[in-house]
């Protein structure tokens, strides 16, 4: 059984359909992307997941228990959360907080060192949280999030507004985490780094998933099978990939007049442009 | 119950009160007003008048029991962070017998240290102790039920204040020279800290009667608290 099974899952709100019936599993150890533009359903996707909200129709299975159980205490204690809400206790440590939720999780002595340790925060320990940059405090939370060893992980927009470093340090985590056998469900409408880091993504829009898979899949499956041909006069040449065109490509490399070559093989962004027929903002 | 999760918000809540000046400026008013009242002058070997000792203890548990517990919720209420440790309606209770634990302490050791300083523990007896805790769980409960409903720091402070003067400092209405028979007097004859005074003074079992119509309204008034802020988990 997959550790996440969803199966024509609706939500409505009002008059309004968030998501429209979706279908998607989640195997063990994966990190699977949730990838879409703002509006377009993958937070309230995710707040069914945690119990948040409840769906308005279809079926969701996390960790073999049904959503009509999301509210029961050991359900809640298998997940770690993070999301555009999570928070911390500004007046108290990075210590003070995090010892709260290894006491809350009953999670062994030593776990709060040890997270900090992952994320390059050790010296941190003792600082107050409203001093700490909102990397750092991005970085605390994901700890926060791990400390118990959740067997899965729901992260929503987990690198949002973050600079380079702080992000490249929460993805060396997140591959950490995956390898050791934890399943992360992950919204993001950052397309390198669904790619970098999800094994599986869903492109979701208006509450319907237009198409999934593996990323590199999802590009081959769009890609044509052209050769972008660029000249040093600037002007582009687009030629396609076929024995009729086989002279003229094979002389693309000893044409001095040629500035540029490159093969139709599309980002993650350009796949979801061409699925949906909109640009993910 | 589950003692880890008890435990995690009585650490929680000691570290909230060591940094937290709102908190540690209710935790000196009792003892420094009862040093105020013990610099009134009095004849010698005559002992401090009741109101005052009674007013002291009103003070410590409306400051402490009630306004405590009013200040964190509605600040985590106001922050988000209380839906960051409460995700089930048993950690809400979890967090609330934490908490509950933790201030009634506080709120008994400020209380002792405070009669200590007015020379006023003469009061002390069997029934004044049942009494006491009757009345600290009555304040307990205000303070859990508006600071569970409070949506903002700001507006919490109102509420405190007015459980402060209103049912904290009701024996002052004894100092205002009132004829027998106000309607001030008759009401405030009916609050919590009275029905202490009335112990005090050996009048029969009626002040048990009314703390206990007391505790049985505002373990009521808990409970409605509970259910409503269960639904926006």
């Amino acid at each position: 059984m997959s550790m996440i099974q969803v199966d024509g899952l609706k939500k409505s709100f009002g008059s309004e359909d968030a998501l429209r019936g979706i279908t998607f599993n989640v195997e063990r150890g994966e990190i699977f992307g949730l990838l879409g533009p703002s509006g377009s359903g993958k937070t309230t996707t995710i707040k069914i997941m945690t119990g948040e909200f409840k769906p308005s129709g279809g079926d969701v299975h996390v960790n073999s228990y049904s959503y009509k159980q999301f509210s029961k205490n050991d359900y809640v204690s298998s997940l770690g959360i993070l999301s555009d809400k999570s928070s911390l206790y500004d007046r108290l440590t990075v210590k003070d907080n995090l010892e709260l939720f290894r006491k809350l999780y009953n999670a062994p002595k030593g776990s709060v060192e040890k997270v900090l340790r992952d994320v390059g925060l050790e010296s941190e320990i003792d600082k107050t949280v409203s001093k700490l940059s909102k990397g750092m405090k991005q970085r605390i939370l994901l700890c926060k999030a791990v400390i118990h060893r959740p067997a899965i992980l729901f992260l929503d927009e987990p690198t949002s507004a973050l600079d380079p470093t702080t992000t490249e340090k929460i993805h060396d985590m997140l591959e950490e985490l995956r390898n050791d056998g934890t399943t992360i469900l992950l919204t993001t409408h950052n397309m390198d780094e669904a790619t970098r880091l999800c094994d599986n993504v869903a492109f979701l829009y208006q509450g319907v998933i237009q198409d999934s898979g593996a990323p590199v899949d999802l590009r081959h499956k769009y890609k044509r099978d052209e050769v972008h041909i660029t000249y040093t006069d600037g002007t582009v040449k687009t030629v396609e990939r076929t024995a009729k065109n086989k002279q003229l490509l094979d002389n693309v490399l000893f044409n001095s007049e040629v500035a540029d070559v490159r093969t139709d093989f599309p980002t993650l962004g350009e796949v979801f442009k061409k699925v949906t027929g909109k640009e993910l903002v | 119950m589950n003692i880890y999760k008890i435990r995690a918000t009585i650490y929680r809540d000691l570290r909230e009160f060591l940094t937290n000046y709102a908190v540690l400026i209710l935790l000196i008013m009792p003892p420094a007003m009862a040093g105020l009242y013990g610099m009134t002058p009095r004849l010698e070997g005559t002992e401090i008048p009741d109101i005052m000792i009674f007013v002291v203890l009103g003070t410590a548990l409306s400051a402490m029991a009630t306004n405590i517990p009013l200040m964190l919720y509605a600040e985590e209420n106001e922050h988000g962070t209380l839906k960051l440790v409460t995700h089930t309606k048993s950690d809400l209770m979890n967090g609330l017998i934490g908490r509950s634990i933790l201030t009634l302490i506080v709120t008994a050791v400020v209380t002792v240290v405070s009669l200590i300083i007015i020379d006023g523990l003469y009061i002390v007896s069997f029934q004044i102790m049942i009494g006491y805790t009757a009345a600290a769980v009555i304040f307990l409960n205000l303070g859990l039920w508006t600071g569970l409903l409070a949506k903002l720091q700001s507006t919490s402070t109102v509420y405190g204040a007015m459980i402060l003067f209103f049912l904290g400092m009701t024996p002052i209405v004894e100092t205002l020279n009132l004829p027998a028979g106000n309607i001030i007097i008759a009401i405030a004859g009916l609050t919590p800290v009275y029905q202490m005074m009335a112990i005090h003074n050996n009048a029969g079992i009626m002040p048990c009667v009314i703390l206990t119509i007391w505790l049985i309204a505002t373990v009521f008034l808990v409970y409605i608290a509970v259910l409503k802020r269960t639904k926006t988990l």
